[in-house]
Parts: C-alpha cells; structure tokens; sequence
C-alpha cells in the first residue's frame, strides 16, 4: 500500500489545487486498474420475503429461493400488502427481481440449501421438511423446474439435512442424520439421482463430533469437501476437523493441507459453508468459544487441497460465492484488521456484506489487540470497496441481515433477513448487479447538515475550515471540493482521496486573503467517480 | 476419533450392536404374529420411518388422548406415547422425556430460528447387560395437527447424547426446538440408530 496522508493540513492560497491521495482499494471503478470490479451499491427492486432465505441458486434468468417463509411480496410493498403464498421455496426473475408466478412448490419444514442437476433440470432440495405436495420427502428431494413438481426422487434422511451436492451419477446429502435409507450413515451420504428409498450409496464416511454444514463436488464428480463442526473424520482429526476431502468410491478421507491452517470444529466453531468454481473450493466459519481458529473464509485447490488464501476478519461469516476474479461473502464482520481491511471500532460496527480479490495480494498479521486466533503469515486477498449498509431482521431472532450470497457474472444476490438495504425497504433478498446494467447512483454518504462542514477564523484574513470524510459505499475514490461564495465559481480546494472508506479522513484547508470583519460562506461536495454529488450545507465563518 | 478406540472395546461394541440387532429382529418376530397392527395407523406421516421394519409410525388408539398415557407405561415399537410416558426403543433400552422446559430460544447460526422453544431433555436407560453405543442417537420435534417438523436450535442449548452409556446406567442429551407456544401436541422422535425401533412421544407440554 501506497503511503496514506490520515489528516491533510494544507495552507493555499485561492488558487485551485488538486491534491490526490491513493491507497489500494477497488469498487465499481477502481482507479488501480489491476484490481476487478465489483458490483455497485445500487439496491435493485427484488421480491422480499416474510421469513430468511437460507440458499439461492441460479438458472438461467431464474432465481431459486429456499429458506423459511410463508410469503412473498413485491419489492416497495409494505408487509401484509400484495402477499403471495409460499411454502419455504419461490422462484423469482434474475433481471427484473419479479415473482415467478407459477412456481410454489409446498415444504412442510424448512428448506435449507438447494443444488441444481448437472443437466439443469432438478433442483435437490435440503432441509427439515418431511412432506413436500402432501406427499412425505424425508428432507431429500426434487423438483422439477419444468413443472415446478416434487419428483419421484425421495431418499430418506432420520434427521435434517443442511446440504445437498450433485452430480449425474450421486446426490450427496450431509447434516444431522445418522442413517440414510434406513443404513446407518455418519451425517454424510451418497445416494443414486434415482433413488427412492433403496438407492443408497456404499459411500460411508464415519464422522464424530458435530454435524456436516456443506457438501461440494469436485468437477469429475469423484471427491467431496464436507465442511461442518465434526471433530474427525474416518478416525482422523488433521485432517478431519471441521474440514474433509473424501474419495465418492470409497469412502476414504484424502489429503487435505488446508486442515492443517483452518480449524474449527465441536459445539463451538465451524466451517458454515463451502462452493466451489471447479479449480479451488471456498470455506467460510464461525468460531465462539475458542475451539476453532477462523471466522473469515479461505480459498483452496481441489488439486493439492492446499491453502490459497485466507480472509482472516472477526465477525462469523456464513456464507462465501465466488465470481471471476471477485469473491463475495455474507457475515457480520467488524475487525479484518490482520487481513489488511477494516479495524475495529467502538462501538462495533458491522459489515453483512464485503467483496475481497480472487487471487492473493497480501500477507495475514498477527492480531496483537484483541486475542483472537489468528494466521499471520498466511496469504490474504484484498478487501475491495464494497460496503452497502444492512438493516438486520428479527426473524431468527439471531439479530443478522445476510445468511447466503450466489452470483453469476451479471448479478450478485444475497439473501438472509434483513429489512432495508442502504436504508430502502427490502426484506429477505436483494440484487446487485455489475456497472455496464447498474443505476450507479450510489454516491458518498454523508449529505447536508449530516456531512457536518466546520469553519473558524484563527486570524485576520484567514478561515480554517474542516470537513470529515465522506467515503461512497462502491467507490473507492471521492474528490472532495471546497467552494467559497457560490457553487458557480470554481472549487477552491479541490482533493481527489482513493482510499478504503476507513481512511477517508477528516481534512481541514486554510483559505487565505479574505477582508477582516467579512462573512465568507463555504461549502464541501464529494464527487464519485460516477458523478454523484453529495453535499453539506453552507456554512459562514466571520474573518477576523 | 475410531482409530483411538482400542480394539478391545471396538469388539465389545461390535457384539452389543450385533446382539441388539438379533434381539429386536427377534421382539419383531414375536411381537405381533397377526402382523403390523393398522388400526389408527396414519397416511399422513411427520415422522421418519423406523430403520427396523416399520415404514410409518403406529398408534394403538388415536381417540384417546396420548398425553394422558400412564407414565412408566413402555411403548411397543413405534407407537406414540405420552410426553411423560417411558417409551423402549430396544430390549433393555428405555428413554423418556426427563424435562421439558419452555423457553425462549436464541438463534446464532444458519438454519436455525429462535422464538418461543421447548429444551427437552431426553434420557435414555441402557439395561441390556453390555455398553449401549449413542453416537446414532438423533432427536427430531414436529407440532400441530399437520406435524410440521420443528427447527432446531441447537446452539442455544443443545447437548447431544455421550458416545455412549455402560450398562446399568442413563444417560441424558438436551434438545431445543423452536415450537410456537399454541402448537398442539408436540411430537418428539428419538432414534438411537443401531436397529432400534424410532420412539414418539406426544402429548401437550405445559409452557
């Protein structure tokens, strides 16, 4: 990182200046070109649920929701008004965020992850329920998108399922359970695309400890990563703690390095979720009482199951999705400070939703304030300038905003339980989408009396004004200009800041030759790279 | 954490499986030799079949009210029992409902949602004369006359049953599910796995 200037003192004259001050970060339009794009800020209109969405996936321009709610509306309704039923699951438009009418399959329990056949015709269905139509699905399911039916496909789990993968050849199941088609099954099982009821895999992994959280594949379809809170694993606890690589023939645990550096296993800590692009797998956790070591999320090779990069941030993190070169994650961070991004503050403040680089830019630290576990010397990605603001939802009662993210290169979609994003009204689910089909009018974030411009009189002639930062929610730069008089004449100040929004510090500027005893007006607007202007009031300093 | 199980032990627990499995294929055979008993049986069913023999879960008497079953009254396979009732999921293996405690239930982690909850602790009796392995152990809650399965909270509360339980000893794991407080009745399905018949208790908690 580029040397960063925290307050600017500068004395000018009247004469424009133009100061530009740079520190690594990226957005929308990052001024280091070798950093990606992320999505914009820009909440689009999206359907919103009465409940939490727990997974999404994506079809071509139609979007999966499974989690637990009775009920959608359109986005800008009220709650209560314009409801449609529903029954845990709904479908929805990628690009207008609209309902998809027809499609209302009906789960009696909860649904917690889904995953498409590799043909795209099924949707495997996860979770607590145990009819599905009326007709019993002991938390295994299908359905089928062309008709939005249950399917004939109905494996049979004793307890829940938290997470489903697929293949043409194997459905994998992992959870609570402990047997799968009445065969006694560790919280893990295979079972045939065909499957109704006798169509159990030999697979048998013996887990101990804790239940699996996620399930991915590998491309060829001949490995799973479970991911979860048991504490071994075939007899195995490195690795095999939190964390599993398993040949689908056999059974048998494979070699998994990244074990070694990610641990979180037992009642207390766990890895939460998992995806996968084909080349590397992605991990996310949670770690409460000490007995794991991260609550960021990581990225590893299928290949040599090595660690690629870990994002090192404190704030469980539930769920990870990565894009081309952008990976997206759902949480409730609030220190990454030993990862390069934002610090700690007090009071805490929370971010439900951060963006980092695919590849790695960085170096873990060692977290020496707060006591954490920590990786210093572990590669980290970079933190990109993404940062809408969440409003939680009390649903759960776990007092969070987001619980799952799916992307494609378009659209970035989370989903969970919040009730407003940047302040609007949007409960349960939400699209971002890319710059090229974005509105982009997110600008920086402080306006009027709330952007509070200071200014004094320190001696004759002179007036002293200061501004606090005002940093936009996709952008990492903002140019600050500082007017005198009229918003006609030309800035008399001008600085151009690209930096993450916690170093958009306060600046003062010194304006110069003005008459004793004369009433100057000023007035600060940031501008983002986008064009959007926000504002402070005007404000008189009386010169000495 | 298999691989630390020294060998004798894995053996002992071999035997225990294997003759639990021949006890119960054994009660099956002289349980009831005018075959399954059908009266009151329902189609619509919550709860996950048994992994014995049984595909659906069995009442002896849907008119009376289960949960004025006589406490200490054992249940015979997958029959319904009352809330206070001792139920035996296999010879020599009682379990009952130890407590059941209304509480407000905190969320923390995905899947899980918090409100008003029941924390039931579920205590399970190993007479059968060897250790009595409860790593298959799992507990399922369903409410309401449509028996929709109730979410787990297991993070506010939960304590899973031990490995295991020696013999002439119980053992207890507590369990949280998010249950709205006029749901009626309350089903709660323990399976010990290893063969043993799935158990239902039902009735209507006091909260």
């Amino acid at each position: 990182m580029k040397p960063f200037l925290a307050v600017l003192a500068l004395v000018a004259t009247s004469l424009t200046l133009v100061t530009s001050v740079t520190s690594a970060s990226a957005d929308t339009a990052p001024t280091d070109p070798d950093l990606p794009k992320t999505v914009s800020a820009d909440v689009l209109p999206t359907v919103q649920i009465n409940g939490v969405a727990w997974k999404q996936v994506i079809v071509g321009d139609t979007v999966y929701v499974g989690g637990n709610f009775t009920s959608a509306r359109p986005t800008g309704a009220a709650a209560g008004t314009s409801e449609s039923a529903r029954s845990h699951m709904l479908a929805y438009t990628l690009s207008t965020g609209k309902l998809v009418t027809g499609f209302a399959p009906k789960f009696n329990g909860q649904v917690k992850d889904l995953a498409l056949s590799p043909d795209k015709k099924l949707l495997y269905v996860a979770g607590g329920f145990t009819q599905v139509d009326g007709v019993n699905r002991y938390r295994a399911a299908a359905i089928d998108l062309a008709t939005g039916k249950v399917t004939s496909f109905r494996p049979i789990f004793n307890s829940t399922t938290n997470a489903v993968a697929a293949t043409s050849t194997a459905v994998f199941y992992g959870g609570v359970f402990t047997s799968a088609d009445n065969t006694a099954r560790t919280k893990v099982a295979a079972v045939k695309p065909t499957d109704t009821g006798t169509g159990l895999l030999p697979m048998n992994p013996k887990l101990a400890g804790g239940n699996v959280n996620d399930i991915v594949v590998s491309s060829d379809g001949t490995k799973i990563v479970i991911g979860g809170a048991f504490t071994s694993v075939n007899g195995s606890s490195k690795p095999g703690y939190g964390l599993a690589r398993i040949e689908v023939a056999t059974g048998t645990s494979l070699a998994l390095p990244v074990n070694s550096e990610i641990r979180n296993g037992g009642t207390e800590a766990a890895i939460l979720s998992l995806e996968s692009d084909g080349t590397s797998f992605y991990g996310s956790g949670y770690n409460y009482g000490g007995a794991g070591n991260i609550e960021g999320s990581f990225k590893a090779d299928w290949a040599t199951g090595k660690l690629t990069w870990l994002e090192d941030c404190h704030g469980d993190t539930y769920a990870v999705w990565p894009t081309a070169d952008v990976v997206y994650q759902a949480s409730h961070k609030h220190g990454c400070d030993t990862s390069g991004g934002f610090p700690e503050t007090n009071p805490r403040s929370w971010y439900h939703a951060t963006a980092t680089t695919q590849d790695v830019r960085g170096t873990n630290t060692a977290d020496d304030k707060y006591g954490y576990a920590d990786h210093p010397g572990t590669p980290r990605p970079e933190f990109l300038e993404w940062y809408p603001k969440w409003t939680n939802g009390t649903f759960t009662s776990a007092k969070q905003s987001t619980w799952t993210v799916t992307a494609n290169g378009k659209y970035v979609l989370f989903g969970g339980e919040f009730l407003k994003v940047n302040g609007i009204a949007q409960q349960g689910l939400v699209r971002f989408a890319v710059k090229d089909i974005a509105p982009n009018k997110v600008g920086p974030t402080r306006k009027g009396a709330a952007w509070a411009l200071t200014g004094s009189s320190p001696s004759a002639g002179k007036a002293t004004l200061k501004w606090p930062g005002n940093p936009d929610k996709d952008n990492a730069t903002v140019t600050y200009k500082l007017y005198r008089g009229s918003m006609d004449s030309t800035p008399i100040k001008t600085v151009k800041v690209t930096a993450p929004f916690w170093k958009h510090a306060a600046m003062t500027f010194t304006d110069t030759g003005r008459p004793s005893r004369s009433a100057q007006k000023y007035r600060i607007e940031a501008v983002d790279p986008l064009g959007n202007v926000s504002r402070s009031d005007w404000v008189t300093v009386t010169i000495k | 954490m298999l691989s630390h199980v020294p060998r004798s032990r894995m053996y002992v627990a071999a035997t225990v499986v294997a003759v639990v499995l021949v006890s119960v294929a054994v009660a099956l055979i002289v349980r009831d030799p005018s075959g399954p008993d059908t009266a009151g049986s329902d189609s619509v069913v919550a709860a996950a079949p048994s992994a014995t023999a049984t595909p659906a879960e069995r009442e002896t008497d849907p008119a009376a009210d289960p949960s004025s079953a006589d406490p200490g009254q054992p249940t015979d396979g997958n029959r319904a029992v009352g809330l206070k009732a001792e139920a035996t999921s296999a010879p020599g293996v009682t379990a009952r409902l130890a407590k059941i405690d209304a509480v407000q239930a905190t969320a923390s982690l995905p899947g899980e949602v918090g409100g008003p909850a029941l924390e039931i602790t579920v205590k399970v009796t190993n007479q059968t004369g060897k250790k009595l392995d409860l790593a298959l152990g799992v507990v399922n809650a369903y409410y309401g006359p449509e028996r929709t399965p109730a979410v787990s909270v297991a993070s506010d509360g939960e304590v899973p049953f031990p490995a295991s339980v020696a013999d002439g000893t119980s053992a207890t794991g507590v369990y949280v599910f998010q249950i709205p407080e006029k749901a009626r009745p309350v089903r709660v399905e323990l399976d010990l796995g290893n063969g043993a018949d799935v158990v239902v208790f039902k009735g209507r908690p006091q909260r």
